[in-house]
């Protein structure tokens, strides 16, 4: 790990007016979210934190995944990488280095969001909260190294963010997916179920983080939050060092 | 210069010839307008779930606030007679499946569909309501109790609300107050089954009359003497000395 390389990538988070423009948006969000929330005939306060929890959440992902991509990109472009090889940085250190960088700053922006949330209903506060803020920014972490993956990979920045967006929707997903495959709707011995499977192997389950009944009626425990946790640091573990096999092979 | 102005010249042509064609189209669809084609199908439980992107009580409240504006939007207002009640209670019972603590669905079921302009529109969703209402926690019963006077005054169907009553009385509510158990006497009071009403009243009281208030008693006893008795059955009741 290079401590000098994560400040340079947390300046260039500033620098690129990600923590600003995140900052306007989470208003924005809670502003909209306060509106659509006070349309609801009862439950108001109920409206208003699921659709700022979940609104600001899918925003953060979707900016930090932005971020992460076109910056790993630049980094490329502008030959950042090249200097940075020139200098006493292994290879390695080069890719943990960013992880821990953008893991940083997913830590920031979900306790942002969390803020933000708690700040629309301070009475709902409770153990929910604190346990979905906790899985946020546990989901913003594997999808950022997923991006960091599919930014190396991956030269054109456009294609690594839908690529990126591809897998969160699908690992949003898989868990209705996958409870399409078992029902009675489709035969699951068929193709298309056994396929699923086979994707489902290698995606992360985020269907089971940061539920936003968390934040109304509290954790309930039914969720297979730890399982999730220990599926995402696998999956993160992966997807780093298939990033790292590729970056050390590469030639410049 | 001669080309390029020609060519100038082309283009506005074309962009006045496009200018006019849009127009036109504008007079053949201006009163075309978005149609509502009654309440859509339920999906699935996990088909629901997706437009939450796996947020289960997102898509519940993004249902929610559908459900709530369905018919009345873009300029639209949909008296609730044409809503398909079948329908909304499919949705109802989805919505239950995705949330099962909140009140949201339920309230809406009974204060807003409830008003329907024909009442026997309403009997689908009185299922619903029977099965929210049987559940034993966060003061669920008195979903049942608003099915019972949608029934017995909207719907007039009196055996109906003796059902739900029933119902209402055997359920396992911690909380529930002494009246609600009460309910089927009330619903068999209006019937005109004076006698059961009476024999349950008088079971309640003797019963439960030790773990009841003295006022909520004297309101039984008030109720039986008063509503449920004849005057000349009341004056020689023992229970309803003292009650004029």
């Amino acid at each position: 790990m290079s401590f000098p390389l994560v400040k340079y990538v947390l300046i260039a988070a500033l620098r690129d007016k990600l923590i600003l423009s995140l900052a306007i948006v989470l208003l924005v969000g809670a502003s909209l979210a306060t509106f659509l929330g006070s349309s609801a005939i009862i439950e108001k306060d109920q409206f208003t934190v699921v659709f700022a929890g979940a609104g600001l959440r899918f925003v953060s992902i979707f900016a930090l995944i932005l971020f992460v991509v076109f910056f790993v990109r630049r980094s490329f472009e502008s030959k950042d990488i090249e200097y940075l090889l020139s200098r006493p940085i292994g290879r390695l250190k080069i890719i943990y280095s960013y992880a821990f960088a953008f893991s940083i700053l997913s830590l920031f922006i979900g306790l942002g969001v969390g803020l933000v949330v708690y700040t629309l209903s301070p009475h709902l506060f409770g153990q929910g909260h604190i346990i979905w803020i906790v899985s946020i920014i546990i989901e913003a972490i594997i999808m950022v190294n997923v991006a960091l993956f599919f930014a190396m990979y991956i030269s054109s920045a456009a294609s690594g963010c839908m690529a990126t967006l591809s897998v969160y929707v699908l690992g949003r997903l898989m868990g209705q997916l996958l409870g399409i495959a078992d029902s009675s709707l489709v035969d699951s011995e068929g193709i298309y179920a056994m396929a699923l499977q086979l994707v489902s192997f290698i995606t992360p389950r985020l269907d089971l983080l940061g539920q936003t009944s968390w934040l109304i009626y509290g954790y309930d425990g039914s969720y297979g939050i730890v399982e999730a946790v220990i599926q995402g640091g696998v999956f993160s573990a992966l997807v780093l060092l298939a990033a790292s096999l590729d970056f050390t092979r590469r030639q410049f | 210069m001669a080309d390029k102005k020609k060519t100038d010249l082309y283009i506005q042509i074309g962009i006045a010839i496009v200018l006019s064609l849009n127009i036109a189209f504008w007079f053949s669809v201006r009163d075309i307008e978005a149609r509502w084609a009654n309440v859509p199908p339920a999906p699935s439980e996990n088909f629901a779930s997706i437009y939450g992107l796996g947020d289960t009580n997102l898509s519940y409240r993004l249902n929610g606030i559908m459900l709530q504006n369905m018919g009345d939007t873009g300029g639209r207002s949909t008296s609730l007679k044409e809503y398909d009640y079948n329908r909304l209670t499919q949705w109802f019972f989805l919505q239950d499946k995705l949330d099962k603590d909140s009140n949201y669905i339920p309230y809406l079921a009974t204060f807003y569909f409830g008003a329907v302009q024909e009442p026997e529109k309403f009997r689908p969703t009185l299922e619903y309501l029977k099965e929210v209402g049987m559940r034993p926690y966060g003061e669920k019963w008195r979903w049942l109790v608003y099915a019972i006077q949608i029934a017995k005054n909207n719907m007039d169907d009196k055996d109906e609300a003796l059902v739900i009553a029933n119902l209402l009385a055997n359920s396992k509510h911690p909380d529930m107050p002494a009246w609600a158990k009460q309910m089927p006497a009330f619903v068999m009071t209006q019937k005109g089954d004076k006698e059961e009403a009476y024999a349950l009243m008088l079971e309640i009281l003797k019963t439960s009359g030790d773990k009841l208030h003295p006022n909520e008693i004297n309101s039984m006893k008030i109720y039986i003497c008063t509503q449920i008795l004849e005057k000349e059955a009341a004056a020689s009741n023992p229970l309803c000395e003292g009650i004029h």
